[in-house]
């Protein structure tokens, strides 16, 4: 780990695709400074093309820059101990289809170095916080539904007990329960003090549990900063009171015209629709929906504190 | 500096692993891991068998079976010979189709579906990536190989059983001619499923009669011939007095021969014919017989080291017709033009073959002890006359003789004729060739030859008999006469006395009685059987064999997918593993190519088809120089020898494991400084 608590640092970052000759094709990432620190969960957010994917591809090695440098957990991108701490799960699950959901993590430990008789706890874990039963375990990867797949890729990124996770998309293909467990996950991840950068195009979700966002348009960065920063709006007021009767509301916005507002509304709150589906899929069933979650943030840590996972 | 021209293939595979690997990928060099490089072979071989590669081996089989019940076999080993080459054929075909579509697509397949991504960002190097691959689908080809192996194994086993059965019920019924009982009896006492170490001759000479004293013979008529070795460098033939080649150079060759006729009368037409001084011009009724005798004539020729003729008898001044030698015998004197000195100069080693051409005559010829002694030398003239010098002939390795007699050749190889009282015969001479089978004081022998056969004169439809002598070199001791019956392109067992085999060093002196019949033999038609080993053993050294050729084809493969989109990688695959025996055929067309192409395209224009025939030129030495950086996949052949019952040498196996490694183990780096520097991402 960087001595400043850097997980990822770019400097002058710029990534030129160029054709068969030689010559400039597309300039997909143009002089990219950006600065993820520890601990933090950072969104990566733009219109396609824009480059997102792009610097993800950068950081993990999978292309190289045309110009720049980048740093990651202080270290050079191609470094093996910089691979030893990271989990990818990319934007749709590319996995050997052939294997199971069991061969699959274990042959991802293996290149890890991990030994059997971690392997032999850990992946029964992972299934079960990703949330695979023992049936779909056996089943093959192209047996699998899109959602199935997202789990057992997510699950893969953590073999390893990673201290940076990059989520491409993380939430496509997963329904209502699977993206709160995912965005439960990032969130327990955090916890942990784990560093997540998270690319997706559906802003909820990114707005529900990035710390830090920046945008990205043609390559170039275009914001950068705290969500809840970005996203306030400064010469707005917001009240929120529980236990008020109309007679009573209506006293509160007399008195805040008083004060010199210009515009006063008064609405009771909505929740989210994923919030509303969530509950009644939970009464429905009477499932725990955080529980798998919450089991991997223990296992991990007790993982972590004994030092059990080879590199 | 010699050895890097010499060796520039092995020098530039040792430069490229070690730039390679100690340059390039150090880092990745000193984190490879097993674990890591088997689990990546694992995921290849699990994909290989789940995607159903092994079903193609049921269907493999099923073909060899049917193929080997619908074939003529012509006797019972032929049956067991046949079925194992089928099976091997197989094997060999499926195991390179399968190899080399699974390689060739492997690594384009996950870089395009993005498989690749999950494993390029966990700690594996790209270095593990590509030996892992490669160990996977070595593995793959290995189980093919087993499966077909057991199969072979399995299959020649019951099907020599069954042989085995009707072979001794064939003996025990009595009805068999002398010769097919002999072979038979070899069948039911070595079985149809062996794997013989031999102990083969190391020279054939054929004479017109068997040598006494010092003067040795061969035959007139066309039908003998001497060959003479000389290798000297180009500087060797400039002219005494003269600064290069082309100042001109005159070389004259000079032999002394004697010969010996038979007392024949010859009608006056075929005289005439031949050129032969008589003194009437009707039928020779009253004239002396010696002077019915025709005139000794030999024609002379240059042969290169491959046996081809270099300058013809036409081309050479004075001997369209043959060279008369004296009479009595003596000293016949040819000369070389100039052009033809410089010809003689470019060839480094070649051969003068002196052939004798008159009818009813034999040619006879000092053997010398030393080159300086020999009775058939060059003689280089000089400038100024006393200025000359003498080219004796070169000594070959191996202790071959420095005068070399052939018989004539034929379809089969050198022909001995056949006649009840023929004086012709055949020497195979062995060296060191200790007789180790031995069952009531003989060895056992096979013989393999092709037999041309003229109607009307031969005596036997069906055999060809043999009188084979053995003559032991150390004590001169010879063997009394072994009668063996021989037929075309089979194998003949036959068994001859040990007592005149000690010391190792003998010859065996094969005379062919059978009038009408010219056998054809090659250097090793006969060979000694020396042991027997395990014919499983064989077959999984011929496995072995084929299973380095597999990790080639792997290697090759998976290099070209590294940079190419896998339809293409599998075509480069394929011109890689077939460009140097591709490059051999046209290797044996030589220079002559630009010369054919230039006068088809402009028969009469000169100077376009100068410039054609010199670029054609250009362009085969160019595909001649890459064919030579080419890994030369008939090292792999282990099919002839199991097929033929040999033992396959271990050296063979070494020679496979060379090839594979040398040509693999450069690319395989190749393969990964390419991947290791390839965006992997699309």
């Amino acid at each position: 780990m960087a001595a400043n608590g850097e997980a990822v640092k770019t400097e002058h970052l710029t990534k030129v695709y160029r054709d068969f000759w030689g010559r400039d094709k597309v300039r997909a990432l143009d002089d990219l400074n950006l600065t993820i620190h520890r601990g933090e969960v950072f969104g990566l957010l733009g219109p396609n093309g824009s480059g997102k994917s792009t610097t993800i591809k950068l950081l993990l090695n999978l292309i190289f820059p045309t110009r720049g440098s980048i740093k990651v957990l202080g270290r050079d991108p191609d470094d093996g101990e910089v691979k030893q701490r990271i989990g990818f799960l990319p934007e749709e699950s590319y996995l050997y289809r052939f294997l199971n959901g069991e061969e699959t993590l274990y042959y991802y430990g293996k290149l890890f170095k991990i030994d059997r008789r971690t392997l032999q706890r850990r992946v029964p874990e992972l299934l079960d916080i990703v949330g695979l039963d023992a049936k779909a375990r056996k089943r093959k990867l192209r047996e699998y539904s899109k959602g199935m797949a997202r789990r057992i890729g997510l699950a893969q990124a953590l073999i390893n007990n990673p201290d940076l996770i990059l989520l491409d998309e993380p939430t496509t293909g997963l329904d209502p329960i699977g993206t709160r467990e995912m965005k439960d996950l990032i969130l327990s991840l955090k916890q942990q003090g784990k560093t997540v950068l998270l690319c997706s195009h559906l802003l909820a979700d990114v707005q529900d549990v990035c710390d830090r966002i920046t945008i990205l348009f043609r390559g170039k960065m275009q914001t950068l900063g705290q969500v809840s920063e970005l996203l306030q709006v400064r010469d707005i007021a917001q009240i929120q009171a529980k236990g008020l009767n109309e007679q009573q509301l209506e006293e509160v916005r007399q008195f805040v015209q008083r004060l010199g507002a210009t515009q006063t509304q008064i609405t009771h709150p909505t929740t989210t629709l994923e919030d509303l589906f969530v509950r009644v899929v939970r009464q429905n069933t009477g499932q725990d929906i955080g529980a798998g979650t919450v089991a991997y943030a223990g296992a991990s840590a007790e993982e972590t504190a004994s030092g059990k996972s080879k590199s | 500096m010699d050895f890097i021209t010499n060796n520039l293939a092995l020098v530039l595979g040792a430069a490229i692993v070690v730039i390679g690997l100690f340059v390039f990928g150090i880092r990745d060099l000193a984190r490879f891991s097993l674990v890591r490089t088997w689990a990546i072979s694992g995921v290849c071989f699990d994909e290989s068998i789940r995607r159903r590669v092994l079903w193609i081996t049921p269907l493999a089989i099923l073909g060899v079976i049917i193929v080997s019940q619908l074939t003529r076999p012509f006797d019972e080993q032929d049956v067991i010979r046949q079925t194992a080459k089928f099976s091997l054929f197989a094997t060999g075909m499926v195991v390179a189709v399968v190899i080399i579509i699974l390689a060739a697509t492997n690594l384009p397949r996950e870089i395009e579906n993005r498989v690749i991504y999950t494993i390029v960002t966990k700690p594996t190097t790209r270095l593990e990536i590509i030996v892992g691959k490669v160990l996977g689908f070595a593995r793959v080809s290995a189980a093919i190989l087993l499966i077909m192996g057991l199969f072979t194994w399995g299959y020649l086993g019951v099907r020599a059983m069954t042989l085995q059965r009707q072979i001794r019920a064939d003996l025990e019924s009595g009805t068999l001619t002398a010769a097919h009982e002999a072979t038979l009896r070899h069948y039911a006492e070595y079985g149809l499923l062996t794997a013989k170490n031999y102990a083969w001759p190391d020279q054939l000479q054929v004479y017109a009669r068997a040598p006494e004293g010092d003067t040795y013979w061969f035959r007139g008529d066309s039908e003998g011939s001497i060959a003479i070795p000389f290798e000297y460098s180009a500087e060797d033939f400039i002219a005494p007095g003269q600064r290069s080649l082309e100042d001109g150079s005159i070389v004259v060759l000079i032999a002394n021969l004697v010969y010996d006729q038979e007392d024949e009368v010859y009608e006056p037409d075929l005289l005439t014919e031949l050129g032969v001084p008589t003194t009437q011009s009707s039928a020779g009724v009253g004239l002396p017989a010696p002077m019915l005798k025709p005139v000794p004539r030999i024609i002379v020729e240059v042969l290169d080291q491959m046996g081809q003729t270099v300058i013809a008898p036409q081309q050479i001044e004075g001997v369209q017709r043959g060279v008369a030698l004296p009479r009595g015998g003596g000293e016949v004197r040819v000369v070389f033009s100039p052009q033809q000195a410089v010809q003689l100069a470019s060839l480094g080693r070649f051969f003068i073959q002196i052939t004798g051409i008159t009818p009813g005559t034999t040619y006879g010829v000092r053997m010398p002890k030393a080159p300086e002694e020999s009775p058939v030398f060059l003689w280089l003239t000089g400038v100024q006359s006393g200025q000359g010098r003498a080219m004796h002939p070169t000594q070959l390795p191996d202790e071959r003789p420095l005068i070399l007699f052939h018989g004539r050749r034929g379809s089969y190889g050198q022909q001995l004729p056949g006649a009840a009282d023929s004086r012709t015969v055949a020497i195979y001479r062995f060296r060191d060739a200790h007789p180790k089978l031995i069952n009531d004081g003989k060895v056992p022998f096979e013989m393999r030859i092709g037999i041309e056969r003229s109607g009307a004169e031969a005596d036997d439809p069906e055999f060809t008999r043999f009188e084979m002598v053995v003559v032991n070199r150390a004590t001169g001791q010879a063997s009394e006469p072994t009668i063996v019956r021989a037929d075309s392109n089979r194998n003949t067992y036959f068994e001859l006395p040990a007592a005149m085999m000690e010391g190792g060093d003998f010859d065996l002196v094969i005379r062919n009685t059978t009038r009408g019949h010219w056998a054809g033999l090659r250097e090793q038609s006969v060979q000694m059987v020396v042991g027997n080993d395990l014919f499983g053993w064989n077959l999984f050294k011929s496995l072995l064999i084929l299973w380095l050729m597999s990790v080639l084809v792997v290697i090759v493969a998976i290099f070209c997918s590294t940079w190419l989109s896998w339809p293409i990688a599998v075509i480069l695959s394929v011109v890689i593993l077939l460009g140097h025996w591709g490059v051999q055929q046209i290797g044996d067309v030589g220079n002559e190519l630009g010369r054919q192409v230039a006068q088809e395209m402009f028969p009469t224009g000169a100077p376009q088809a100068r410039v054609i025939s010199t670029s054609v030129n250009a362009m085969t030495e160019a595909v001649r120089v890459v064919g030579s950086f080419l890994p030369d996949i008939s090292r792999f052949s282990a099919t002839d020898d199991l097929v033929n019952g040999v033992s396959i040498p271990a050296l063979r196996v070494g020679d496979a494991a060379r090839v594979a490694f040398g040509f693999g183990l450069p690319l395989m780096v190749l393969a990964y400084v390419i991947l290791r520097n390839k965006e992997v991402a699309p």
